[in-house]
């Protein structure tokens, strides 16, 4: 063993490598709480005190190990400084992958840590310091959830947690997929959480707390397993930090500052029965942290035939020495006193496992080396899961969220299963990539990224919005091993030149400052800080432009409360396109709307839209006039139809089922002249034979034709006298004499049942059975959900019939509606603005069923694919979304039942499934299984209350489908196994 | 935590006239995105004795600001000679740059600065009695900021926002009360001067 006694570094600075640069070597030697070796073995990181905040120091590895890379001087020692934190960093953790550090302090706070690329573009230094960070290493999350210090922190295996445990008497386990989301907080110490471990197999949690307990937590549902008290009944809280450790192989966990027949121990606990009759003895003062190898190493000695399997533990005292011991041996390794002038207070452990670092409160850190032949040798990864696997069962996924045990041999088989099929609609749980963080949805750009833009506040001030530089692509996120070659040091640069390469951009715009609490400024509402955010011009415009810019300030009227926007006028010089904005707000307590002001696009003459044929064109000024009063009287006005050119239409008639070939039909108004009156001709062709062609059948009808709609079986015709005519599309027989509708039609639809429906333009709807001659909607009002804010219009986005000749209307006010004759009422079947669903995190849980096949079959989709723009954000994990997601997921089952949309009922009923087995709502995924099993007593076959089928499905067969889903999840395999053992035993008496 | 971290300041067109403005291009690094506007001061301390000769030439809003990194230049228009005690006007004095965050100082910046005439004759023999501030150089001493960072609310309690803002005369006396440190730096290297001009 060597120990590199003379390699002992100082945070702020260091006894042997003093850096030059900057000159302000500080030689008070702060307190170093923590140390943590990177899985790479390419660097370390320390966490303590800094001069006026907490410090986290990321430091080069190689100069450590290696005195001859140590003497180089260009190769860089510290990579980075991270002065974030605000108080004392009591803890820090690399992550298992390596992506990530962790890191928690005395502010409360975690900080999760990621290398980062920058452009070269700003200083490298700490600024003030006069250090150079050679890396970049920026907070991707903070995690606010503690109310005290922070004193450990822990990862647990395969990265799927992280445990962080504090002075508010809690340990807090963090989802490390989905950053910031608690998964529990453990909550039953009564005193200082001084220290956290994971069992390596991840199916339990340890904390060490100054309330002389250690206790052990499952994970399988984060409650108490075991309390041990007895060998701290004596310990006094003389520690700072009580870091236990749970040995790699999982059989023993080994705490900090326990007391045995007076003396300070670290208390062996075994997994077995949780049974506490080993310590590890020696240390004078009490045992402030231990930290395993996390290697299982292997040693043959010569009086054992067989390969002896021990593990590899070092202890730190506050007797200021290290302990190394292997559990294979009775007495320690080797025992290192007076270390450090002062205690111990953590340890690490390289990934190679031969490598050991500790740090102490003196402001110093040591390294420590060893050979193989000293420790043993490391069992490879494969070994050691076989290991883990031999003595734990088998662990279903690498996924470390399933850790808990397969108790029934039927889900082991429903799972592999599973897996086989690969379904692409996979629980969302499995679908994530395992190490992403969050990733939070931000516009892409933002901000100026070649200049800053100033303009001006009110009472004169300056607003500046800064030059955006944006970070380099991250190059992998793991960072590289930090190679001897090293690289470039930035040099730090106080550069006099008299210019900035920045461009500033003033702009006459009179704007608001988005601060509150300012002296004569108000706030102005957060998302007006969005939206002033500049429109980025690829050309710079010269400042001199500006001067063109004839711009009024609009002046606060304060005295009475009230927003007098004066004239604004502007003359934009033409090539300038800027979006400009002016944004006021007055006296206290008012919140003024925003006054947005932005140059319409330059429209050139071939932006005319081309509307497709037979829709509704808002009313012009000539027509209508003498055909209906429409103007008078309460309701609504909608658009009556209207031919495009006021000549004809063509609507294509497709076949319907295969045997019939594709029509196209023709109207033409004012075909021919009669004695009386220009005639209207309706002709239809099979498909493929122009209009010189002999028709299958034609008519003529005395009135313009405003709109039509046709199927296979049926022809509607929308006069402009206020008619609808139906003709067979086979024969151009009628068989009804026209309807007369209110007013002339607004909208037409039609379904293949031979329903039509029409809405007029007073805003009427009626629905008729043509087949069975009846009407089935009477001249029912759309005022009730067409009902506008003042100053708003309300337009009908869609409007269709259902097969079962339900009427759907989705309209601009992202709503959308069925009318139920049965009812005499109108449903809502969608509403996008709706909270609930726009916090609803339902998107991952629905499978692509809609994408794949025609929406035909999805009347819902298609529905609400009208009225729902966007993606809404995905829940960040709080409990509402859960709830959100699952209301609406009920919304969207009852949307579909009203419908009867099976294929979407079936679907979403899936969805729902997935979504309660994922968050563990065993509630109400048992109401589910409940109405799906139905009663099971012996008479149920002729039970009335309950149905054998719902839409058309077998309960039962539905329930098998949603068996496996619950299967997924572990924790609900009790569920599982109860109905699929009931359903087996009705299928059985059938 | 503080969510904003000032990376690096270079001081643009230094040395530089007295009449000169001053010009700071300015990095800062924002750990979330912040929901208001930071606000930057330039102060220029006219006299050691006292704050009431101090000068804010100018204060600037600066956003949005969304999560990442930024740069801008803060050009502030020299101090109001007239302002200026005539026994201060040439030697070592102090210009502070500030930011603060919903009415509360994060970060103060104070850099060293030297006046002293260009010609070394004004310099050495005969300086004039009435300063002539169209020959005065401005130096400052770039290399050596001092730092001093302040613990503030940043959005963490939200429900304390409306505590501090409306309390924004208290924040004054604070804020006030923070420039002692460096004050205290100033006076005894002024007093001390051989040190500033040696660095210099």
């Amino acid at each position: 063993m060597e120990l590199i006694e003379d390699a002992v570094l100082i945070q702020n600075g260091t006894k042997r490598w003093r850096y030059d640069n900057g000159g302000s070597t500080h030689e008070m030697d702060l307190p170093i709480f923590s140390i943590d070796i990177h899985p790479d073995g390419s660097r370390f990181a320390t966490g303590g005190q800094g001069e006026d905040s907490g410090r986290i120091v990321i430091w080069n590895m190689a100069p450590v190990v290696s005195e001859k890379i140590e003497n180089d001087e260009n190769i860089p020692k510290m990579l980075c400084q991270m002065d974030n934190h605000l108080a004392c960093v009591n803890c820090v953790r690399w992550s298992f992958s390596g992506r990530f550090l962790a890191s928690g302090g005395d502010d409360k706070l975690v900080m999760i840590w990621k290398i980062s690329k920058y452009a070269s573009a700003g200083g490298n230094t700490v600024f003030g310091s006069g250090k150079v960070n050679v890396e970049t290493w920026r907070c991707a999350t903070t995690l606010r959830g503690h109310n005290g210090d922070v004193l450990d922190m822990a990862w647990s295996p395969h990265d799927a947690w992280l445990a962080t445990c504090s002075v508010d008497n809690t340990v807090i386990v963090w989802n490390a997929l989905k950053m910031p989301e608690m998964v529990a907080v453990l909550k039953g110490h009564s005193g200082l959480v001084k220290g956290v471990a994971w069992d390596p197999v991840g199916k339990y949690v340890a904390s060490q707390s100054d309330d002389k307990t250690l206790r052990i937590w499952r994970t399988a549902d984060w409650q108490q397993d075991a309390v041990i008290s007895e060998p701290f009944e004596e310990c006094g809280g003389t520690t700072h930090v009580l870091r236990l450790s749970w040995s790699p192989d999982g059989q023993y966990l080994v705490s900090a500052h326990a007391m045995n027949g007076g003396g300070p121990t670290a208390q062996i606990v075994e997994r077995e029965g949780w049974r506490q009759d080993k310590d590890f003895v020696g240390h004078r003062k009490a045992v402030t942290c231990v930290r395993f190898n996390s290697n299982i190493l292997q040693k043959s000695y010569k009086s054992w035939c067989k390969p002896q399997q021990y593990c590899c533990c070092a202890i730190g005292s506050r007797d200021r020495s290290l302990s190394v011991w292997l559990t294979a041996l009775k007495r320690p390794l080797v025992v290192i006193h007076e270390l450090f002038s002062n205690s111990v207070l953590d340890l690490s452990w390289s990934g190679s496992g031969l490598q050991l670092m500790a740090c102490s409160w003196d402001g110093s850190v040591a390294f420590v080396e060893f050979s193989e032949e000293e420790l043993g040798k490391p069992l490879t990864l494969d070994e050691k899961s076989t290991l883990h696997e031999r003595m734990y069962g088998k662990f279903l996924s690498p996924s470390a969220r399933q850790t808990c045990v397969v108790e029934t041999p039927e889900l082991l088989e429903v799972r592999e299963k599973q897996a086989e099929m690969k379904d692409p609609v996979v629980p969302a749980n499995q679908t994530e990539p395992a190490t992403e963080q969050p990733v939070t949805q931000r516009t892409p750009m933002k901000g100026p990224i070649n200049k800053q833009i100033e303009t001006r506040t009110s009472d004169g001030k300056r607003r500046i919005t800064p030059m955006f530089i944006p970070p380099a692509p991250d190059s992998g996120d793991v960072p590289q091993p930090f190679g001897a070659s090293g690289s470039q040091q930035p040099t730090f640069s106080s550069s006099s030149e008299t210019k900035s390469r920045i461009v500033i951009e003033k702009r006459d715009d009179i704007v608001t400052p988005n601060v509150s609490g300012g002296s004569n400024s108000r706030p102005c509402d957060t998302t007006s800080a969005v939206s002033a955010t500049p429109v980025v011009n690829s050309t710079s415009c010269p400042p001199t432009l500006n001067n063109q810019v004839l711009g009024q300030r609009i002046t606060p009227n304060i005295s009475d409360g009230r927003l007098e926007v004066q004239k604004v006028s502007r003359s934009v010089p033409p090539s300038v396109t800027t979006k400009r904005r002016i944004d006021t707000a007055v006296s206290v307590g008012t919140k003024l709307p925003v006054v947005k002001r932005s140059r319409p696009p330059v429209t050139s003459g071939s932006d005319k839209q081309l509307q497709p044929t037979s829709l509704p064109q808002s009313s012009g000024d000539e027509g209508l006039s003498g055909v209906g009063d429409v103007d008078s009287g309460p309701g609504l006005k909608l658009p009556p139809l209207r031919l495009q050119n006021g000549k004809g239409l063509v609507v294509r008639i497709s076949g319907g089922n295969g045997l019939v070939k594709s029509r196209r039909l023709e109207v033409e108004n004012r075909a021919c002249g009669s004695s009386f009156g220009p005639l209207t001709k309706v002709r239809v062709f099979s498909d493929g034979c122009s209009s010189g062609d002999m028709p299958q059948w034609e008519a003529v009808l005395g009135y313009p034709v405003s709109g039509s709609v046709a199927n296979s079986q049926l022809v509607v015709i929308a006069c402009e006298d206020a008619t609808l005519h139906l003709l067979q599309t086979d024969t151009g027989q009628r068989p009804l004499p026209p309807l007369v509708l209110s007013s002339p039609a607004s909208r037409l639809a039609l379904n293949a049942s031979q329903q039509v429906m029409a809405v007029t333009c007073r805003g009427n709807l009626s629905v008729w059975d043509v087949l069975k001659g009846k009407a089935l909607v009477r001249n029912e009002s759309l005022l009730p959900i067409m009902q506008a804010e003042p100053g708003s219009v309300v337009t009908i986005l869609s409007c269709s019939l259902t097969e079962e000749g339900h009427p759907l209307v989705s309209l601009s006010t992202g709503k959308a509606y069925m009318f139920s004759a049965e009812l005499s009422s109108w449903l809502v079947l969608a509403n996008s603005s709706d909270p609930v669903q726009r916090s609803s995190a339902h998107r991952a849980f629905v499978s692509t069923l809609s994408a794949s096949q025609n929406t035909g079959g999805l009347p819902l989709a298609c529905l609400q694919s009208h009225i729902i723009s966007g993606v809404s954000l995905l829940g960040q994990g709080s409990s509402a979304n859960a709830l959100c997601t699952v209301t609406f997921m009920e919304q969207q089952l009852a949307a579909c039942r009203a419908l009867n949309s099976k294929q979407e009922f079936h679907s979403w009923l899936l969805a729902l499934a997935r979504f309660l087995t994922q968050e563990g709502l065993e509630t109400r995924l048992r109401l589910i299984c409940d109405d799906l099993l139905g009663p099971t007593h012996s008479h149920a076959k002729h039970s009335k209350s309950w149905d054998t089928s719902v839409m058309g499905f077998s309960k039962h067969a539905l329930l098998r489908e949603i068996l496996p889903l619950i299967g997924s999840n572990l924790h609900l395999q009790r569920i599982y196994t109860e109905y699929s053992d009931q359903l087996a035993m009705l299928s059985e008496e059938k | 935590m503080a969510k904003v971290q000032v990376m690096n300041v270079v001081v643009l067109d230094n040395p530089s006239a007295f009449l000169n403005p001053f010009q700071f291009e300015i990095t800062f690094e924002c750990l979330e995105d912040l929901q208001e506007d930071l606000e930057w001061r330039i102060i220029y301390v006219g006299s050691a004795e006292s704050e009431a000769f101090d000068q804010v030439l100018d204060t600037v809003y600066v956003g949005p600001v969304p999560q990442g990194r930024h740069m801008f230049v803060f050009q502030a228009d020299p101090p109001d000679p007239a302002k200026i005690p005539i026994a201060d006007v040439v030697g070592v004095t102090v210009v502070l740059l500030t930011c603060s965050y919903r009415g509360q100082e994060f970060i103060r910046v104070g850099y060293y600065v030297n006046n002293d005439y260009g010609d070394p004759e004004l310099r050495e023999t005969q300086p004039p009695s009435a300063p002539q501030f169209d020959k005065l150089q401005r130096n400052i001493l770039a290399t050596n900021p001092r730092v001093t960072r302040f613990k503030v609310d940043w959005d963490d309690n939200p429900n304390k926002h409306n505590k501090i803002s409306s309390s924004s005369s208290q924040l004054d006396v604070s804020t006030t009360s923070m420039d002692e440190p460096i004050k205290a730096n100033l006076l005894n290297s002024s007093t001390n001067d051989s040190i500033v001009s040696m660095e210099l």
